[in-house]
């Protein structure tokens, strides 16, 4: 994900299955691999790749260890920064041995939100449990790409060693007005944090705000898509 | 107790059916819990991934992650460690998210199969709030699903526990023919990983009392408990229920985690404790054995320790000291570490053997009117040393009236003199029976035994400090093969020590030792040692008080005498009352003529 400039608009693709770059023809761009999305219905691939369905970094190792050299190349890894179970050091070898070189915090804890959301970051299962993981990958040598919910997430991601952060609009109700203000708020902060600069700030087209589209990119320097 | 749904429930109606009885669930995830729970009392189990992922250190919250499959995780350690383990009912925790619509039935039935009793919604939407429920419920991942869940599982004979947060969850349970309404008050609180709450137990139990009667007020009888949030404790519980008139509580945390991390915790810290308390006592221990050896005395054993105590004590000063204790217990060894630890040091100190004391050889003797020869007294020989008194029992009333005397005030007379004499020897009486003892039974006067209140050390039989025989064999094979390395006993020559009487004490201890070194190496095995069988084995060597005590204070009586005499032997033999002839035949003996 290495591609984009400051001021060319560029989208990043999340795929659940990674071909290679011949097999996705012209449409080879920025690709952040999430096996976790597949399997799923498409208007809830994103939460359930959240929910206890499935161990999402377990599938992301399994999907890796079957690939040739090379396959990763230019393509970041979508790991859920959160897992009690795997220490982050052990983990980030496990991936650099599949040859993962760059990583994100998605499927991200930042769609909880409500009570739930304030629990999780009680025990220490948050934001800043993903922010602690990416700052060692970052040490570690490994490109790395944050996901936030707001302004002073993606601060502390930046702080960690993200080169990129991705605003998350949060979960859409489906009610119109709501997820417009969620969008619009999604804007605002991707505006903040492109203020502070530096480093380039997406926003990702999260499941439901389709419509919202343009108030999201509207501030962007480019959108992270879900599988089409 | 039965699987089958109705008569569990009847069961479980009937246990909480009494006016102090409430009904008590443990949500756990291992073998170890279930049985646990179950020894004490629970009326139903549920195994529920939060239960395992507790005891791999997380929080219970945990489980609403993409960290398991959460329907395949309950099934691998339920199947294999809970369901079967006791008799006790096991609901199975199923999250709903996991089980496409058609897969239900099939689902339920191979639960029921495998030997669960019932299932419960666990973990559930319930617990999520917030825009993200909005979005789940929108679609198709909401309660309503779990709700349907449940239905299947009751379709399938199987009876269901419902988790609900909210009166509109409730509301879906009730028309899903839920049997027991399980209303969660939040995340536990308390312990390492819990959630704080933010309100009381009162205040949980109030909010629990309205969604419990809008259940029962549509459902007359329903089976309502509670659970989490801020009950933590047994007390919290019962006031919860008491205010949400619930029919009882399903405890997880409380159950599993919270009881785990203090016990452990407290049970790690005991042992650490003891670990840190067992190095100062070995620490103490080292000091006390190297106090002991620097003091002659080895033991730990309490005698020996108070002992070695009222040594230091009673050398320092010039006053009498009563030793007691049986043959062979360490007397004569004592008896020289009072002169050797006292300000008399420097002189070798002269020992008598009171049983072949004659009545004026203590005290000397002045000529008589039928004549004779002045005769210098072991007292006065003494003077500036020790004179130490063995088999004191031995002396003659008079003479202990005479030493109760002397040792007043230093003062003495020899018999049939006028002059009051002066000596400064420290009077150190060797015995056997203990000073009060001998006191009753008439072997001392009581002028005597009154100056030697409190001036007493008694030595115990080595059976009764058994405990002391490793260190005191490896203190013997030192002084036997010195340069060698520490000797110790394997524990089967300990066992035979250990358990043989010792009538000859530490002096039969030595010999068994003496002989156990022959041919062994650092190690004396139960096959080195000699037969103990209450005869004495033969000491190769001498004790400390075998007559080598005894010819040191002969000759320092010559020696006094001769000086005192400018070593004319004739006027020496007449002090001393011997004749020349034999003089010269003790002086050779002891070497003096040279």
């Amino acid at each position: 994900m290495g591609k984009i400039g400051q001021f060319v608009q560029m989208d990043a693709q999340i795929i659940p299955i990674l071909r290679t770059v011949a097999e996705l023809g012209a449409t080879a761009g920025d690709r952040l691999f999430c096996p976790a999305l597949g399997g799923h219905p498409e208007d809830r691939a994103e939460y359930l790749a959240l929910l206890p369905v499935q161990d999402s970094n377990g599938r992301l190792l399994d999907a890796l260890a079957g690939m040739p050299d090379g396959h990763m190349d230019g393509v970041c890894a979508g790991v859920f920064a959160v897992d009690p179970f795997r220490p982050a050091g052990p983990f980030l070898a496990t991936l650099r041995r599949a040859g993962v070189r760059a990583v994100a915090n998605f499927p991200t804890t930042a769609v909880f939100d409500g009570e739930t959301g304030e629990t999780l970051r009680a025990v220490g299962l948050g934001p800043e449990r993903e922010a602690a993981f990416l700052e060692q990958a970052a040490r570690a040598g490994f490109a790395v790409t944050g996901f936030a919910a707001d302004r002073e997430v993606g601060r502390r991601l930046r702080a960690a060693g993200a080169a990129r952060i991705v605003v998350h609009p949060g979960a859409a109700t489906g009610d119109a007005a709501r997820d417009a203000e969620a969008a619009a708020q999604a804007a605002a902060e991707v505006a903040a944090l492109r203020r502070d600069g530096p480093g380039p700030v997406f926003v990702h087209l999260a499941t439901g705000f389709a419509a919202h589209r343009a108030v999201l990119e509207s501030e962007a320097d480019g959108l992270v898509l879900l599988p089409a | 107790m039965s699987r089958d749904r109705r008569h569990l429930l009847e069961n479980l109606r009937r246990a909480c059916s009494g006016r102090h009885t409430l009904l008590v669930g443990a949500a756990i995830g291992t073998g170890m819990a279930a049985r646990a729970a179950a020894r004490g009392g629970a009326d139903f189990l549920l195994a529920l991934a939060a239960g395992r992922l507790r005891t791999m250190g997380t929080s219970s919250i945990a489980t609403m992650l993409a960290l398991k499959d959460t329907n395949a995780f309950v099934a691998d350690f339920a199947c294999s460690e809970i369901v079967g383990a006791t008799d006790t009912p096991v609901f199975f925790g199923a999250g709903a998210w996991g089980i496409a619509p058609a897969d239900l039935a099939p689902f339920m039935e191979r639960l029921r199969d495998r030997g669960f009793a019932g299932v419960v919604n666990f973990p559930t939407v319930a617990h999520v709030d917030g825009r993200f429920r909005e979005a789940l419920e929108g679609c198709g991942l909401g309660f309503a699903g779990e709700a349907r869940m449940l239905a299947a599982a009751r379709a399938a004979g199987l009876a269901t526990v419902g988790y609900f947060r909210r009166k509109a969850e409730a509301l879906m349970l009730a028309d899903a023919g839920i049997d027991i309404y399980c209303f969660n008050i939040g995340w536990n609180a308390g312990g390492a990983l819990g959630v704080p709450s933010r309100e009381s137990v009162l205040q949980a139990g109030n909010r629990a009392r309205g969604v419990i009667k809008a259940i029962r007020t549509a459902h007359p009888g329903a089976l309502c408990v509670i659970e989490g949030g801020p009950i933590t404790t047994p007390q919290d519980m019962h006031e919860a229920c008491r205010e949400a008139r619930a029919d009882g509580y399903i405890g997880g945390s409380t159950i599993d985690r919270l009881p785990s991390e203090s016990s452990i915790e407290e049970m790690t810290s005991a042992f650490k404790l003891v670990s840190s308390l067992q190095r100062r006592i070995d620490r103490l221990e080292r000091r006390l054995d190297r106090d002991g050896r620097a003091a002659g005395l080895i033991g730990r054993t309490e005698a020996m320790v108070e002992a070695r105590t009222r040594l230091e004590h009673l050398a320092a000063d010039g006053g009498p000291v009563w030793v007691a204790g049986p043959e062979g217990s360490g007397r004569s060894l004592v008896a020289s570490l009072l002169h050797a630890r006292g300000p008399r040091r420097q002189r070798q100190p002269v020992t008598v053997d009171a049983r072949r004391l004659e009545a004026d050889w203590l005290f000397g003797a002045e000529p008589g009117e039928a004549g004779g020869r002045r005769r210098q007294g072991w007292v006065e020989v003494a003077n500036g040393t020790t004179l130490i008194v063995t088999h004191a029992e031995h002396l003659a009333a008079d003479v202990q009236a005479e030493l109760a005397a002397f040792v007043d005030n230093g003062v003495f007379r020899r018999r049939g003199g006028h002059d009051s004499l002066r000596s400064s020897a420290k009077m150190v009486l060797v015995g056997t029976a203990a000073l009060g003892d001998a006191a009753r039974d008439g072997a001392l006067i009581p002028e005597l035994a009154h100056r030697l209140a409190h001036r007493d050390i008694q030595l115990v039989p080595l059976r009764e400090r058994l405990d002391d025989i490793p260190l005191l064999v490896e203190r013997f094979a030192a002084a036997l093969r010195p340069g060698a390395g520490p000797v110790r006993l394997t524990p089967a020559a300990f066992r035979r020590l250990i358990t043989y009487d010792w009538p000859g004490n530490l002096r039969e201890l030595r010999a068994v030792v003496e002989q156990a070194l022959h041919g062994a190496g650092d190690v004396i095995d139960a096959g080195a040692l000699p037969p103990l069988d209450g005869a004495r084995p033969s000491p190769a060597r001498s004790g400390p008080d075998d007559g080598r005590a005894e010819r040191e204070a002969e000759r320092e009586w010559l020696l006094d005498g001769l000086r005192r005499h400018r070593f004319r032997r004739g006027e020496t033999a007449r002090f001393l009352g011997l004749s020349r002839k034999t003089l010269y035949n003790r002086m050779r003996l002891h070497g003096l003529l040279d």
